[in-house]
């Protein structure tokens, strides 16, 4: 159990567009395209030679002399490479795409981290819920991160987490737990109006698998995501056992003085069955999907260890997708990684 | 020449990345670092100029702000009753990066050693933890396991 860490500086998110682009951006050699969706990658024979974007109204090419990487993400490096004509054959066909490689592991094994949370009423007036639905301490704390970059602003998708096993025997701990400091029924909506905090569980390595296809040729169709949540006995049971052990750190002594009790689920849900049927009825994403382009030797692997799209040349994926599987926690550090490794091996291929 | 291949006239670079999220836009500054090669980054999405990217807690507002984001849905989920789970990710510069809970953690060393045993040589623990280290500032300072040359700065939540 501890405090999370984040990516900011001074109270300013740090994403990599602030960390890495904005340092470049003053480089003669590199060039950024905003508001360009890429349509295909181009080829000649099995070599990578191009990309087609459109921007705006203009369909416009380029010519890669060394190589096209697709850094697109889990959802949308595989949609475009089944747009180029690399996935399975038998979708390619049926939305009238030239087939450059029958490849039937791209889209193929989803993965995704589910969460499932609950919500406290907090018997104290120290929640962000407070602060939001009262105009003065509302003001008072965006004058205060205005001035100083401090305070409820700040504020990451988590302040503290936990990691702990669902089954004593396991090497190391299956579930991450997330603490926020405020409660709503959905996330993305308004916050409670009384005094709320949230715990979530997210099991770290789901044995579900998912896919991704395209739904048309058409690149501004967005495509068909299957991630099959809970689709195995092992990622039912963990969530349930999960919800258990969640539920005696909140209603451990050191929590007592602030908590006045469980708001969702609530008393009503205690058996197995019920807990389950809740995570059926909640569960919902921690935001992580990845493997849609795994890295590996197996017939379904799409790239090779050096991030290359095998059977192909001048093309490598370098995202979250080419995750064997999914990490133990947070996805958005293991892809900086990944992507400083791959630039350390494009580079030394460049030679 | 066919209407599906490349013009002469169509602009040449080294290297064509597609996507400026958390990996691309890594790439893109490693990639033109040494000036040797030219890049050509695309972003389907706008410049991060939403001033909400770049307060951390914006993250709430951007959670259904299509101009910054795809706003995926999933098929409806058979072991959730057929709900369909909402999918916010991110569509400008910076990617997820730029809409996400912000949390810096990496995942168990063991993650890693499985991907090497899994035949992924030079994906092991041993392996990442230089690019781990490579990319951090880290403000608690420098040790076996942090970096701090790098340009991803991670902080204590102030």
């Amino acid at each position: 159990m501890g405090l999370f860490q984040t990516t900011t500086r001074n109270g300013r998110r740090a994403s990599t567009s602030v960390a890495y682009l904005g340092p470049a951006k003053g480089r003669g050699n590199l060039r950024i395209e905003t508001e360009a969706l890429g349509q295909r990658v181009l080829f000649e024979g099995r070599r990578a030679v191009g990309v087609e974007y459109r921007q705006g109204a203009q369909l416009r090419r380029a010519r890669a002399r060394k190589e096209v990487v697709l850094s697109s993400g889990a959802y949308n490096s595989p949609q475009l490479l089944q747009l180029s004509g690399v996935g399975p054959a038998d979708l390619l066909r049926k939305h009238g795409i030239d087939v450059v490689l029958d490849a039937q592991g791209v889209g193929h094994d989803l993965q995704d981290h589910m969460q499932v949370r609950i919500v406290m009423r907090c018997s104290q007036k120290i929640t962000l819920n407070d602060t939001v639905n009262h105009p003065l301490r509302r003001t008072l704390a965006g004058a205060r991160y205005a001035l100083f970059r401090k305070g409820w602003l700040t504020i990451a998708a988590g302040t503290a987490g936990a990691f702990f096993k669902t089954n004593p025997r396991l090497a190391s701990p299956d579930v991450q737990v997330h603490f926020l400091p405020f409660s709503t029924d959905k996330m993305g909506e308004r916050l409670h109006d009384f005094s709320g905090f949230t715990a979530s569980v997210c099991q770290l390595r789901p044995e579900s698998r998912g896919s991704l296809r395209i739904r048309s040729a058409d690149p501004t169709v967005p495509p068909e995501i299957r991630i099959n949540y809970m689709s195995t006995e092992t990622d039912r049971t963990t969530n349930v056992e999960a919800i258990k052990i969640l539920r005696r750190i909140l209603n451990a002594p050191a929590m007592k003085p602030f908590v006045v009790g469980e708001y969702d689920p609530g008393a009503k849900v205690s058996t197995d069955a019920e807990l389950l049927d809740y995570c059926r009825e909640r569960g919902s994403t921690i935001y992580h999907p990845t493997s849609t382009c795994r890295m590996g030797n197996d017939a379904l692997a799409v790239v090779d260890q050096r991030l290359k799209v095998r059977g192909l040349e001048g093309l490598r994926v370098v995202d979250g997708s080419i995750m064997p599987d999914l990490v133990s926690g947070n996805t958005n550090a293991p892809i900086i990684m990944i992507a400083e490794k791959a630039s350390d091996m494009i580079l030394e291929d460049a030679r | 020449m066919t209407a599906n291949s490349l013009a002469p006239t169509d602009p040449e670079f080294d290297y064509i990345i597609v996507g400026a999220g958390s990996a691309g836009c890594v790439l893109a500054n490693r990639l033109s670092a040494n000036g040797k090669h030219s890049v050509l980054l695309l972003e389907a999405g706008p410049k991060d100029s939403n001033i909400w990217i770049h307060v951390p807690l914006g993250y709430g507002k951007l959670f259904k702000e299509k101009s910054v984001n795809w706003m995926y849905q999933t098929e409806p989920e058979p072991e959730l009753k057929g709900r369909q789970v909402f999918q916010p990710r991110g569509k400008t510069l910076g990617g997820s990066s730029s809409i996400n809970g912000l949390l810096y953690v990496r995942g168990q060393h063991e993650d890693y050693d499985r991907w090497r045993q899994r035949g992924n040589t030079g994906w092991g623990y041993d392996d990442v933890l230089p690019y781990f280290k490579k990319a951090e500032n880290q403000t608690r300072g420098a040790d076996q396991f942090h970096g701090t040359g790098g340009p991803l700065p991670v902080s204590n939540m102030v």
